[in-house]
């Protein structure tokens, strides 16, 4: 839990920037953070959001981190180039958007780069906010072995035939049977996408496939509502969904 | 949320950046997750040139009224361009056609007189 901390605890992080091998064999970066000391740690793969590999991205890794995860968020952005966030996000998006394929093989290579480190302890998860909530939940459906995921308010879960792109040719709800994780979902009541009509279409989905998913919904919250750079900040449903996260990973993850 | 909306067009004009004037090759228009104005979305308009690098860019961020504003504007202009004859007179004369690549290459004391 949040600002649950002994004040005599050896509490630390270390954080960098560093390349893995991620899919189709490319090196790209990636933001590692690894609680210090001895203790080995469960693994979590952070998937940042459409405006990119950004500020918040890292800051949100490193809360994750101190919490006592061993966090690898991998920069989905990385092939087209450098600049500020928002500059590489602005070519992205004038491309329409990262495949949804090449996030899937990434993300899949940072969760066996975990694995292959001395710290981890044998279980990963999976998380992300908008559309990184979106691809955590593809990733943990198409690519075995998460033991959690998290999908933070990720619209385009549902998608009717006419909004699939060549980036994004399958709606992640048809995956739904192949789901191989624990699902954590929360999402703000007031949000165009997901509407909670179509958080309702998900969670029928995931009943319907005996799937294992706690769903939270917070009225006088729209999208994003734990971005506290922006006015989307709902303070009181932000730290109840943060609560929410670490409990469902607590449960998944370090149990 | 993320719309995902994005068109884009070729242009051909002149930027002025971070570091100063570039060739702009293309012009981005979408209405999707702002970063800097405070609003959850913004139209966002992208002038960028990618043969020179990702931050060759010129960004605006706008409300949809100022949008709606700007397209009126853009409008009116360009057709009181082409009424004047200006316009047409120095599109079809080669005297006035711009070489934006070998503009872009001149360093400042070879631009001076």
């Amino acid at each position: 839990m949040w600002n649950s901390f002994r004040t005599d605890d050896h509490l630390g992080i270390s954080a960098q920037i560093t390349r893995y091998q991620a899919g189709n064999g490319d090196e790209i970066h990636a933001y590692v953070v690894r609680p210090t000391g001895e203790a080995r740690a469960p693994g979590v793969v952070l998937v940042h959001h459409m405006p990119g590999w950004d500020e918040f991205t890292q800051e949100l890794a490193e809360r994750l981190g101190r919490h006592g995860y061993f966090v690898i968020c991998p920069d989905l952005y990385c092939r087209f180039g450098h600049g500020t966030p928002d500059d590489v996000a602005a070519k992205v998006r004038s491309e329409g958007g990262v495949h949804d394929d090449s996030v899937v093989a990434d993300c899949g290579a940072a969760a066996q780069w975990l694995r292959r480190d001395a710290l981890f302890s044998g279980k990963v998860g999976i998380i992300g906010p908008c559309s990184g909530g979106r691809h955590a939940l593809l990733t943990a459906s198409r690519v075995r072995g998460f033991d959690a995921v998290v999908d933070l308010w990720g619209g385009g879960v549902i998608m009717p035939h006419d909004q699939l792109t060549p980036a994004r040719p399958v709606a992640p709800i048809d995956y739904t049977a192949d789901l191989d994780a624990p699902l954590l979902g929360l999402f703000g009541n007031d949000d165009q996408s997901p509407t909670p009509a179509q958080v309702d279409e998900h969670q029928a989905e995931l009943e319907k496939h005996g799937k294992t998913f706690e769903f939270h919904r917070y009225d006088g919250a729209g999208h994003g509502f734990f971005y506290y750079h922006t006015p989307m900040y709902r303070q009181q449903q932000a730290m109840d969904g943060w609560e929410k996260v670490f409990a469902f990973f607590q449960e998944h993850l370090k149990s | 949320m993320c719309t995902m909306i994005a068109m884009t067009a070729a242009v051909t004009g002149m930027g002025k950046g971070a570091r100063g004037w570039f060739p702009i090759t293309q012009a981005t228009v979408g209405y999707d997750h702002a970063t800097h104005s405070g609003t959850e979305h913004a139209l966002l308009l992208d002038f960028t040139n990618y043969d020179i690098g990702v931050e060759a860019r010129v960004a605006l961020e706008l409300d949809l009224e100022s949008g709606r504003a700007l397209l009126g504007q853009l409008q009116a202009a360009i057709e009181a361009a082409e009424v004047s004859g200006v316009a047409m007179a120095r599109d079809d004369d080669e005297r006035y056609a711009p070489s934006w690549s070998s503009a872009f290459g001149l360093s400042v004391s070879q631009m001076a007189p």
